[in-house]
């Protein structure tokens, strides 16, 4: 593939790169996990780019990509080491008014997106980033009011596990 | 529910991550991808080299002396039919793996990762589908050839036919077991989800 294509794939993915971070940040525990699935999304994005028409945006694209690379794809790598978990300075919340109350419950509310499934984790990633049901239905694969019965059932989910 | 809400409110704007650099990205998109599909071809093609080795060097030429017409008709055959079942099969698979697109709908790239190994699981059950009649030819021959067997030689002979059979098919359900935990298993689990979403 050309240079030209390159340096345009690499500035796109530069741009959209929190993007990314926040599929890896869903779908694994700890930083070197985050770091891995990173890596394999952007070689699975590139892979793909020359296929990429352009007749949806870049994000939109991607964030399909990053989705079916984190459900499907990704292999976890077993290690031996101790890993470092997500709640150092690696991702953090910045606030312009900082409150402890809040920080507290969005690192439960973490926590509780970790006893998700992969496919819950997804729907609630595109409800997350404000995606309407028929795209969230189709870049599933399953049908709309099935795709809506679905949040709600995950929505009741977290619920009990953050209030058991 | 209060804590989602929260979370979107904070989703775009509060979260911070490393940054990674251009340069980065440019040495990390040259990496080798270590993804199931990466590793589903190259095991696929594993399997294939290593079954079409198995029918060429499992029954020679040498093992043409002292059989029967039927056996010795097999033998004859057996490649050009292992060559032909070979050809079809890494066809179908390369077709199959060519579809295989990440940026479909999550459904649809799981059934088409799903059907390229499908293929290969088919050339599997085909290639044993040959080697049990293979054995039961064998067997066969082995019975009516020769004039002077006994019955309790004859069953010995089947018994260890059975045997060989058995172990084999183990071995070959063993493999299958640690290759599927090891590789599909979060796949298919991810997979039986979202048609569960549908027929729920």
């Amino acid at each position: 593939m050309n240079k030209n294509l390159e340096q345009e794939f690499v500035a796109l993915l530069d741009k959209n790169q929190n993007l990314i971070h926040k599929v890896c940040r869903l779908y694994t525990v700890d930083e070197a996990a985050h770091k891995d699935l990173f890596q394999e999304i952007s070689i699975q994005l590139w892979h793909a780019y020359p296929k990429f028409r352009g007749d949806s945006k870049f994000s939109t694209w991607a964030y399909r990509v990053a989705l079916n690379t984190a459900i499907s794809l990704y292999r976890k790598k077993t290690r031996e080491v101790n890993t470092i978990p997500y709640d150092t300075a690696f991702c953090k919340f910045e606030y312009t008014e900082y409150n402890y109350q809040e920080e507290e419950q969005l690192k439960l509310m973490y926590k509780a997106l970790q006893q998700l499934n992969d496919i819950e984790k997804a729907l609630v990633f595109m409800y997350l980033e404000d995606k309407d049901y028929e795209e969230i239905a189709e870049t599933l694969g399953i049908s709309e009011v099935n795709a809506r019965v679905k949040m709600n059932r995950i929505k009741t989910k977290l619920k009990k596990i953050l209030n058991p | 529910m209060e804590e989602l809400d929260l979370l979107k409110k904070h989703w775009n704007n509060s979260q911070q991550f490393p940054k990674v650099s251009t340069e980065e990205i440019h040495k990390m998109i040259h990496k080798k991808s270590s993804s199931i599909v990466m590793w589903i071809f190259i095991i696929s093609i594993i399997e294939f080299l290593v079954l079409n080795c198995f029918s060429y060097f499992f029954i020679t030429e040498d093992s043409k002396e002292s059989v029967g017409p039927l056996y010795r008709f097999m033998i004859t055959n057996l490649d050009w039919l292992s060559l032909g079942v070979s050809v079809v099969f890494i066809y179908l698979f390369y077709c199959n793996f060519r579809k295989i697109s990440v940026a479909d709908s999550t459904r649809t790239l799981m059934k088409t990762i799903l059907n390229t190994k499908k293929t290969v699981n088919y050339y599997i059950y085909t290639n044993i589908t040959v080697f049990i009649i293979a054995f039961i030819i064998m067997l066969i021959d082995i019975l009516t050839i020769d004039d002077k067997l006994t019955l309790s030689s004859a069953l010995i002979s089947i018994g260890v036919v059975i045997i060989i059979c058995g172990i084999f098919l183990g071995l070959l359900w063993i493999y299958y077991k640690l290759i599927y935990g090891f590789l599909i298993k979060k796949l298919m689990k991810n997979y039986k989800e979202l048609e569960k979403i549908d027929y729920e």
